[in-house]
């Protein structure tokens, strides 16, 4: 094992340290600083992996988030991350790493036969040929993602943390290149609260990969001044190995932050994430993203050794590898020439600089000739011959003037590595992301940020500056202006002299013909990833395609896990050179968030499991129920108890057993959960005749009233009962999961419609703590844990409310009845209300009292036919069709009152709430059951109504259940089925909703 | 007189759980059982605010999102219409002020068993609270007589610094009784990294 290609000198790794790692099962090694890319590359490696739909071989294009072909599947079992771009990939010692693509294995693909059969997978080959017949498409899908393949999701769930951070800025710099560097120390030095981002492992972006003198330094002992002077800044926040993945309105931001990914799984047991999702509020936004090189369109573009000529270089200067032995650059502008010089002076053979121009600039073209390197003006590379193990020649050919078309072919040049260079595209994404539109300019034949939409500016590489003394100017300004705006006006910054180079304009060229060696068989590629040639876009036009997001969505072009970030541009270009318009006219497709992947975990965070997905509300007795073996139900955010299940009991005998007690001795539920909101104010009986149904004048301090709320609409919302504590003072209560929305409601309706009344309201659901103890004993068990009221039924009627103590606990007590019994509902300082709770529990125990759950409290209001809203309503039942038409007044107006008197809320034979009881007592009916008249009717049978509630009752000795039924209020006696979803078919008897103690004289004794 | 429960009666304290560097940077004390009131009038009426002032020893801040202290309570800005008085001491109570406010429109709520105080501090309070609070907490926008209603992972709160007698600068977070656990087990859980510790509740049953 050696590393071949590792220059013995130079570069950002540490010789002195060895890291081993696996790569398709196979034992490398490289150093701190290395990615897997530059490690594999410095041993030999060219084969990175297969092509998404030819299965062609594929090598390193890049060296960052643009590489589109050498996706890797990282770390095993539950920590196996896929889609990894090996170019982004910092090595640790036992990584291993499996190209994503090739089966069985590499370098023998049986997909491979797909690049023979290439000419009949044109674009949208899928669209045209897996639609018929339409049925089979899923036994096609798991074929087809077999075949194409991009990695394997981990079947175990992720052990990792991940975690959330807020951060609020003045400025925030997104890159740490030159000009973000200067951005950021500009603005920095006003006092302003600044943070830069940064996706590297470290500061510096282009100052890594190529050499610069900055101010008479190197640049990166430049970048390292800068960087300890921001560090040593109270108010500078740094992240680096961070990609601002988002820019959303009003300027906020989302970065992921990768913080143990350089150091390989399960570090330590210790607490921590693996990943952070900053979510950043900045005032103000620098954007120093820099740009991406563009490759050239030639056949077998993507032959490994194909490489960006900025990767080339990057490679050389920040990693010490050659990668290969001989080169040859092929460009259409000056930055070519720079792969030229660092291959030669890494000892890399340069057999050739071709160049599409006819001049290039002076300074490179002097210093190339310097060194000896031939140059071909006017010339270019249409086709390279290849091996198993990648490029072996290049072909040059004479480029006519217009550059359509090949003049003469020139010959072929034996080499390892083809450095292209097609311009640079900024990398916008950002700023179009925040809004703005890019737009193209022509000199630069690339896309620059538009007009900002949002406090944002774009400096440097990314504005379409590229030279080093621009992107300083660029970024000092931007910083310090942007620092201003934020309110920092004291910013400064010293702009360093750089080297200007005398440069000749970029030419054009977005597709080189075809030469004298071109077979039948010529792909010019575009997207590697997706396998997009230049022929596919032309397909598309020629389908009809006209607007570049179709013909993106038609040939998949950026589609892939790289978004087209090299292949995009070209696509356009090609496209409106098809069409004959101008690349600004065809425009980009949309850069949508986010600029590279983002984990799941990372955007779940911490709000995973029970505990932190979502708040869990408790009451102030929770722990006793929890104690008590309770079984719990969600209702809302809250934790009701379900049952309370003795040992070995099931669902269903706990609660007939809890039913059973309370109809027959005493039960006890926590009802505390109920919405109550405080009402006060002289217009508060006003208020509540608006809103509700009923007559609320006449109703006398100390008395209780229930009542039904509607919507707009005239469906029922919400019920509860509300008490009148003074005239000027009432205590509503709501459903526990309406609650919240009801106290909106109210107050919209008081500050939007009716500001005239006089009116305040609170929430004061948590600070009363509210039990019902209902059944025959419940009034002596409250006299035996001690009360200072007189709780006998004269002295103290159904639906009134006094204050007193309990146990010598201040409450309010209440003679309230949601289960039909007797019963009085206890409201005490939530502080106290455990204290309550067990002072009741322990006056019970004579009396054998039972703790019911939410299960008993549905089966024993069914008995009494009380509705619950949300459950036997579902915003299409009014008052009128649960049979209640007494509660909702004829003489005073309230909200909804128009509705019903609608032509469809006013029509015979609406759904209507009735009782069900099944022929056979025992069969309890689903609920959601769907009911129909007559079974064997022609299909489709005619639906007249569903099952909302139903229950065995145990104290009744048979099934009860409630249902909405067409008409079903002249039905009574009437015979209905249940038809379920097993084919079986129930008949059940129309009743009363009713079935227990009509005539109210338990609740009421 | 029975007993009275803190609202993290699930959550015991103290507790000491050092980071993984053996820090601890964040430390949490429930302060319960305050008097909290809440209280809705008008504060352009002169009368309102001198009857306020009377009792509690300042008129109520009109200043959006601010809080001012008197010797008796602390009370901060809700809303236009609507403060919180949290009382200094147990006896702090409704009587008083409700008198003075009889012939007036307006409100006055007892609430103290429906949300309680978490205060919190240590060198990286203001990072965890970041796990799950969009608001800024940086001292130059947030410092002494600011108030604010937020979130705190997906729980309404009441944020108002202060300066803890024996700890120095903190933050107490006013919060509803039946979110507190759950906030409670979120901050623990976010401290965790850099280390916590739960001290026992102040506030006597």
């Amino acid at each position: 094992m050696t590393s071949a290609r590792r220059l013995q000198s130079g570069g950002l790794v540490d010789r002195s340290r060895r890291i081993r790692f696996k790569f398709n099962g196979r034992d490398y090694f490289g150093h701190p600083g290395d990615t897997l890319a530059s490690a594999l590359l410095a041993q030999g490696v060219r084969l990175f992996g297969r092509s998404f739909k030819y299965h062609r071989r594929r090598g390193v294009v890049g060296a960052g988030a643009e590489e589109p072909n050498a996706l890797v599947q990282v770390g095993e079992g539950a920590y196996s991350t896929p889609n990894l771009k090996a170019t982004q990939v910092e090595l640790y010692d036992g990584l291993t790493a499996r190209t994503v693509n090739g089966w069985p294995s590499l370098a023998f693909d049986i997909g491979a036969i797909n690049n023979r059969l290439s000419r009949l997978l044109p674009a949208g080959f899928y669209y045209k040929t897996f639609m018929w017949p339409k049925s089979a498409w899923m036994r096609y899908e798991h074929h087809i993602r077999h075949a194409a393949g991009l990695g394997r999701t981990p079947s175990l769930p992720d052990p990792d943390q991940y975690d959330k951070r807020h951060a609020h800025c003045d400025v925030l710099v997104v890159g740490a290149g030159p000009t973000g560097l200067i951005a950021a120390l500009g603005a920095a030095r006003s006092g302003a609260r600044v943070m830069m981002v940064d996706e590297q492992s470290q500061l510096g972006g282009s100052l890594l990969s190529a050499p610069a003198v900055i101010g008479g330094q190197a640049g990166l002992d430049w970048a390292g001044e800068v960087e300890a002077e921001l560090r040593a800044l109270p108010e500078v926040t740094i992240l680096s190995r961070s990609t601002v993945t988002g820019y959303y309105d009003h300027n906020f931001l989302s970065v992921n932050e990768r913080r143990t990914d350089h150091l390989g799984p399960a570090q330590s047991d210790t607490p921590g994430s693996r990943e952070r999702l900053w979510r950043i509020r900045a005032k103000q936004v620098v954007l120093a993203t820099g740009a991406i090189e563009r490759p050239l369109v030639f056949d077998g573009n993507d032959t490994p050794g194909v490489m960006l000529a900025s990767a080339v270089s990057t490679y050389i200067h920040r990693y010490a590898v050659a990668p290969g032995r001989s080169g040859v650059v092929f460009t259409n502008n000056d930055s070519g020439y720079q792969a030229a010089i660092d291959m030669s002076n890494a000892g890399m053979e340069v057999r050739a600089v071709v160049d599409v121009r006819m001049t290039a600039g002076a300074d490179v073209a002097k210093t190339v000739a310097d060194m000896g390197i031939p140059v071909y003006l006017g010339y270019v590379v249409p086709s390279v011959q290849s091996g198993l193990q990648g490029l072996k020649r290049i072909e040059m050919a004479k480029l006519s003037a217009d550059g359509r078309a090949i003049l003469s072919h020139k010959g072929l040049v034996d080499c390892q590595v083809l450095a292209v260079s097609g311009g640079w595209s900024p990398v916008v994404h950002l700023h179009s992301q925040s809004g703005g539109r890019p737009c193209y300019r022509e000199s630069q034949a690339c896309f620059v940020p538009g007009t900002s939409v949002q406090d944002e500016r774009s400096a440097g590489a990314c504005a379409g500056s590229f030279s080093l003394a621009a992107c300083l100017q660029e970024g000092a300004d931007a910083g310090v202006s942007a620092a201003a705006q934020s309110g920092w006006p004291g910013g400064y910054v010293d702009i360093p002299v750089a080297v200007e180079r005398d440069e000749a304009p970029l030419q054009p060229l977005w597709e080189v013909p075809a030469g004298a060696l071109a077979g039948d068989r010529v792909k010019k590629f575009l997207d590697f990833q997706n396998d997009t040639t230049a022929s596919d876009i032309r397909l598309a036009a020629r389908e009809g395609y006209r607007s570049i997001e179709h013909v993106k969505r038609y040939t998949a072009l950026g589609f892939g896990t790289d978004q087209g970030k090299l292949g995009n541009i070209n696509g356009l270009a090609i496209l409106a050179e098809t069409l004959g318009k101008s690349p600004g006219e065809v425009g980009t497709t949309t850069f949508r968030p986010n600029y590279t992947p983002v984990t799941f975990g990372t955007v779940a965070g911490r709000a995973l499991g029970e505990q932190l997905f979502d708040p869990v509300r408790k009451t102030a007795i929770h722990a006793w129920h929890v104690r008590r073996g309770a079984m719990f139900e969600n209702v809302g955010q809250w934790k009701r108890p379900w049952f309370y299940p003795r040992e070995g009991e099931e669902m269903h005998a706990a609660v007939n057993r809890e039913c059973l007690a309370t109809r027959s001795s005493v039960g006890v539920l926590d009802a505390s959960t109920l919405g109550k909101i405080d009402i006060r104010g002289p217009d508060a009986s006003r208020f509540l005749n608006l809103l509700y149904t009923n007559n609320w004048d006449n109703l006398q301090p100390g008395r209780c009233r229930y009542g039904f709320m509607l919507g707009e609409d005239g469906m029922v919302m919400d019920d509860g009962v509300t008490t009148c504590i003074a005239s000027d003072h009432y205590l509503m209560t709501t459903t526990t999961g309406g609650a919240a929305a009801v106290m909106s409601w109210m107050e919209r309706w008081l500050q939007t419609e009716w500001p005239e009344l006089k009116v305040y309201l609170t929430s004061v659901t948590d600070h009363w703590s509210v039990m019902s103890v209902a059944g025959p004993n419940a009034r002596a068990v409250i006299k035996t844990a001690g009360c200072d009221r007189n709780l006998d039924a004269e002295a103290f009627p159904f639906m009134s409310m006094q204050s007193g103590e309990v146990a010598g606990i201040p409450a309010r007590i209440s003679r309230i009845s949601f289960s039909g019994e007797s019963a009085f509902e206890i409201s005490v300082d939530a502080n106290q209300g455990l204290a309550l709770w067990e002072a009741i529990m322990t006056a019970g125990r004579d009396y054998d009292i039972t703790p019911y759950g939410t299960e008993a409290m549905h089966v024993l209001r069914a008995e009494k036919g009380y509705v619950i809203v949300g459950q036997d309503t579902d915003g299409s039942v009014t008052p009128v069709d649960l049979g209640m038409d007494w509660i909702v007044s004829k003489k005073k107006d309230f909200i909804g009152k128009r509705s019903l008197s609608r032509s469809d809320t006013d029509r015979p034979n609406r759904k209507q709430l009735v009782g069900l009881k099944t022929q056979d007592p025992s069969r309890v009916l689903p609920e959601g059951a769907q009911l129909v008249n007559t079974p064997q009717a022609e299909r489709p049978v005619p639906m007249v109504g569903h099952v909302s509630s139903s229950y065995y009752s145990a104290h009744l000795g048979h099934s009860i259940a409630l249902a909405l039924v067409k008409g079903g209020l002249s039905r009574m006696g009437g015979t209905i089925y249940a038809h379920l979803m097993d084919g079986s078919v129930v008949p059940a008897t129309i009743c009363s909703p009713i079935f227990f103690d009509p005539e109210n004289e338990r609740t009421k004794s | 007189m029975s007993a009275k429960h803190s609202s993290l009666i699930e959550i015991e304290t103290p507790v000491l759980r050092p980071g993984s560097d053996g820090q601890t940077l964040f430390w949490m004390q429930e302060h319960a059982f305050c008097v909290h009131l809440n209280l809705r009038g008008d504060s352009s009426s002169s009368v309102f605010s001198e009857a306020v002032g009377a009792v509690t020893g300042t008129a109520p801040p009109e200043h959006p999102n601010t809080c001012v202290s008197s010797e008796h309570c602390r009370l901060a800005w809700l809303g236009p219409d609507e403060w919180l008085l949290i009382g200094v001491h147990e006896d702090f109570g409704p009587a008083p002020l409700e008198e003075r406010l009889a012939p007036l429109h307006h409100a006055l709520t007892a609430l103290s068993g429906g949300q309680t105080i978490l205060r919190v501090g240590g060198e990286n309070w203001r990072n965890v609270l970041a796990s799950a609070c969009p608001f800024d907490l940086h001292p130059r926008v947030f410092g002494e007589g600011a108030c604010a209603q937020t979130v705190i992972a997906y729980t309404n709160v009441l944020l108002m610094p202060v300066e803890d007698p024996d700890r120095g600068e903190a933050l107490d977070i006013v919060v509803r009784r039946s979110f507190a656990d759950h906030l409670a087990r979120w901050l623990m859980d976010a401290a965790a990294e850099d280390g916590f510790e739960f001290l026992s509740p102040v506030g006597s049953p």
